[in-house]
């Protein structure tokens, strides 16, 4: 009895804490969204005014994270490039959790042949590398915000296409959604009524851990020259612009370089914290629970051992 | 107890054996360790044949010819040239003008006649005369060989002729640039005989003798027999390192001891007493082309507004890091004929460049920080490239001065410049073409004048076909063979182009060389082709 008490205050311990840890990433992450939507009344300097007197001029009261080679203020244009780089993000992650979802939900609901063609040509865009395929795609398109986005989006869809599938023939043949095609549901109902409210635990769960990798890969395409184009403010074209003089003027690469760091780690913590609350069955395994396995493997095999019979 | 004890000391020792693991193999990995980069032997010793220098380049042209340097061979002879493989019959000196190298004398007996007299006792590393018949043959060589079909045409050769060490040129209609033609690292004068790969067996007359050549660098070592002088090292190795930053590094290091075309933004590291950087203002210029057919810029006003309204020397002091000239018309100053001495330019003042646009009828009405006309703001297409790194940098500060006199300005950089045929067509709407190039490769101003405002240029002209006192210039400039005639023209063609507000040439570029301290006898020269010499020297 006392050990089952334990067992369960630790349990509503682990929620609590998880809850906590969901709310203050929360908080955080609206943080980041309230600088993308309200940045440009918020930015203490014109982002984009020059003044090449103050040419990578250095952190001062005047101008706390320093100046670009341009003499432009460095936090205004941090506080302006978040816009760019969240709603971009933001509006990636959307276009392919939507499009590749509708991809698998049809294969896997339809089947057949339809279902083959379908992940064949997920399987082709699968196979490329990811951000070489990227960067290929945006030199075609000439570089620019929304040539990075599309780029980025093309190679990144086919991975929840391949998860709403297997959750769709997971559930296809459960009993209610036999019983809602026997009282006559058509396959738009069936869709969307039935299957996509209950596959999108785990939709939402990649999203949301997508959503700090998708900053990384258009980050990482404006560092090459293939996404904003100066003078957008941009975290990977501020960084790329300011590369030659790390070793003159570090503030001019550290401040959107820790933008980048920090909004991806918001996200990606609060994608792993959505994860554990909502999809309990992709438990997060530690090192404990690794050799907790290896432990029973080995007891497995020593009880086989003694008990050959 | 004492199961989870034991389970905890052994995850513990699998971490730190894993993290052991991954710093050992991280301080295995990297160019920097000095098993495989040793430091050059470099130091000054009794026999020169030991003495090495190592040289870093931005720009060597191996990387792009298939890793050769066979002067026919595209700019590979640029390469053949800066590292003392092979020479010219006749050179540039600091100010530009044509001087005698191979040749100890030219002289024009007619107009369609230049004799040259080759120097006595001139070998190729093969031990070969250099005489009139091998300088034939290899300037026949290099005609016949080389896809530069426009520069080898524009020699006019009619035919060459060869006696013991006179060469005899004879064109075809009077060409008063043939010298300064025969000066482009092209004509490199190689000994023809020797089937060369490029690689290992491109034979010159220089101070040094190639060993090999790839896409990374070459090699090349000391020239005991040159007519010319002693060298004074053993063994040069050029290394192609492409990236600004990776070069900058390297000299930091010491993995290389100089450094050619190092990032503007690096230099100021090297301005400590360990290192030396020489600078050259050169005729590489940033030039803007106004179209006068444009609907903004058809008012000579407003071009002249735009022209005052840049901030010239606040961009070279920021952005260029002060290597750079400011700029009148395509020539710099050390081109003491028909360069920027010679000439004026709108200078920079705000005031000048509003009033200028107010008199063109356009002022801000609307209070939106634009000036208007007719209930519409002024906003100019501005086209350029990103492959020159100054370029960009340029488009965006006159972005912004321009904000400053109220003109909205579209950027619109690609990654190469755009189609200057749809330009001259307009059938791509543009204000302005912003363009950088060598506007005095062959020391003779009328290739630079002609392409860029002449009738026929090669870039986008934006309507000076239109105004015949300035094609009147260049059509003069073109038949005249007197050299002091040919620059008056050259002047009188620039400052009407700018008088007229349809050219603003920015600045003209510092080209820049940094060593370490022991380094001597290694400068950077205006025309950027001179480079290793006979006199480079390093001593630690």
């Amino acid at each position: 009895m006392r050990d089952d008490s334990l067992a369960v205050k630790n349990k509503k311990l682990k929620k609590d804490r998880t809850m906590l840890k969901l709310g203050v990433l929360l908080l955080l992450a609206l943080g980041v969204v309230f600088v993308a939507i309200f940045g440009q009344w918020i930015t203490p300097a014109d982002p984009y005014a020059q003044d090449l007197k103050q040419s990578y001029a250095g952190p001062s009261a005047e101008h706390l994270f320093g100046c670009d080679q341009f003499g432009r203020d460095l936090l205004s244009r941090v506080i302006t490039g978040t816009q760019t780089t969240i709603f971009s993000a933001f509006v990636l992650v959307a276009g392919i959790c939507i499009l590749g979802t509708l991809v698998g939900v049809i294969a896997g609901y339809v089947g057949g042949w339809l279902d083959s063609v379908l992940m064949r040509i997920s399987d082709i865009f699968l196979a490329f590398p990811e951000m070489v395929f990227a960067i290929a795609v945006a030199g075609v398109i000439q570089g620019g915000v929304w040539a990075a986005v599309i780029a980025v989006g093309l190679i990144a869809w086919p991975r929840y296409a391949r998860i709403a599938r297997s959750q769709v023939l997971a559930m296809k043949h459960n009993t209610y959604m036999s019983a809602a095609k026997l009282s006559g549901c058509r396959w738009y109902q069936m869709v969307f009524v039935h299957v996509l409210p209950n596959i999108l635990g785990p939709i939402v769960v990649t999203a949301a851990l997508d959503i700090g990798a998708m900053i990384m890969n258009l980050a990482g395409l404006s560092f090459l020259g293939l996404g904003a184009k100066p003078p957008i403010a941009e975290w990977g074209s501020m960084m790329s612009e300011s590369r030659s003089s790390l070793q003159q003027a570090p503030w001019a690469i550290l401040a959107p370089g820790l933008a980048i760091f920090i909004t991806v780690l918001i996200f990606n913590l609060l994608g792993d914290t959505v994860r554990d609350m909502l999809d309990p069955k992709q438990k997060r395994r530690t090192i404990k629970d690794g050799f907790d396995k290896m432990k029973k493997l080995v007891r497995g095999e020593k009880r086989a051992e003694e008990n050959p019979a | 107890m004492k199961k989870q004890k034991s389970t905890k000391v052994l995850a513990l020792m699998a971490v730190l054996a894993l993290g052991t693991g991954m710093v050992a193999s991280f301080a295995g990995c990297g160019e920097g360790s000095t098993e495989s980069n040793p430091t050059p032997v470099t130091s000054g010793g009794a026999n020169t044949a030991d003495k090495k220098m190592v040289y870093g380049s931005a720009a060597y042209a191996g990387a792009i010819y298939d890793g050769g340097v066979d002067p026919a061979m595209g700019y590979a002879g640029w390469s053949t040239y800066r590292y003392a493989i092979g020479e010219c019959l006749v050179t540039f000196n600091e100010n530009m003008e044509v001087e005698p190298w191979l040749a100890k004398s030219f002289t024009k007996s007619d107009d369609k006649t230049w004799v040259f007299e080759i120097n006595d006792g001139v070998k190729f590393h093969n031990g070969n005369a250099c005489d009139g018949a091998a300088v034939k043959a290899s300037l026949e060589r290099c005609m016949q060989k080389s896809d530069r079909t426009a520069d080898v045409n524009n020699l006019l050769i009619d035919k060459i002729e060869a006696s013991g060490n006179t060469v005899t040129i004879t064109t075809k209609e009077p060409n008063p640039i043939l010298g300064n033609l025969l000066c482009d690292p092209l004509f490199c004068i190689v000994d023809a005989s020797v089937e060369t790969d490029g690689h290992t067996n491109v034979i010159g007359t220089g101070a040094y003798k190639l060993v090999s050549a790839s896409d990374e660098g070459c090699t090349v070592v000391a020239n005991q027999s040159y007519w010319n002088g002693t060298p004074k090292m053993g063994t040069i190795e050029v290394k192609s390192i492409t990236d600004g930053d990776t070069l900058t590094m390297a000299l930091q290091n010491g993995e290389i001891d100089a450094a050619q075309e190092l990032p503007l933004a690096s230099l100021n590291l090297f301005s400590g007493d360990q290192y030396s950087i020489s600078t050259s203002a050169t005729s590489r210029s940033s030039n803007m082309v106004l179209n006068t057919r444009s609907k903004y810029l058809s008012d000579k006003n407003v071009r002249l507004a735009i022209a005052h309204g840049i901030d010239k020397q606040d961009f070279i002091d920021a952005l260029m890091y002060g290597y750079g000239e400011l700029a009148h018309g395509f020539f710099p100053q050390k081109f003491s004929a028909f360069g920027d001495s010679k000439l004026t330019s709108p200078e920079f003042n705000v005031e000048k460049a509003k009033e200028l646009l107010k008199q063109a009828g356009w002022e801000d009405t609307d209070g939106d920080g634009f000036v208007d006309k007719d209930g519409e703001n002024m906003k100019l297409q501005y086209y350029t490239y990103s492959s020159r790194q100054d370029l960009p940098l340029l488009a965006q500060a006159f972005q912004s001065d321009m904000k400053d006199i109220g003109i909205d300005v579209e950027l619109n950089i690609g990654e190469t410049g755009p189609d200057q045929d749809a330009l001259k067509k307009d059938s791509i709407q543009w204000d302005i073409n912003v363009w950088q190039m060598v506007t005095a490769p062959n020391g003779d101003p009328l290739y630079m004048i002609d392409s860029a405002v002449g009738r026929d240029g090669y870039y986008a002209t934006g309507g000076t076909e239109n105004d015949t006192e300035l094609q009147g210039y260049i059509d003069a400039l073109r038949k005249e063979t007197d050299t002091a005639k040919r620059a008056e023209l050259a002047v009188q063609a620039q400052q009407k182009a700018i008088d007229e507000g349809y050219l603003i040439v920015a600045f003209h570029k510092e080209q820049s060389l940094a060593m370490k301290k022991g380094v001597t006898g290694l400068s950077q020269h205006p025309t950027d082709q001179h480079e290793i010499n006979v006199d480079t020297d390093f001593n630690k």
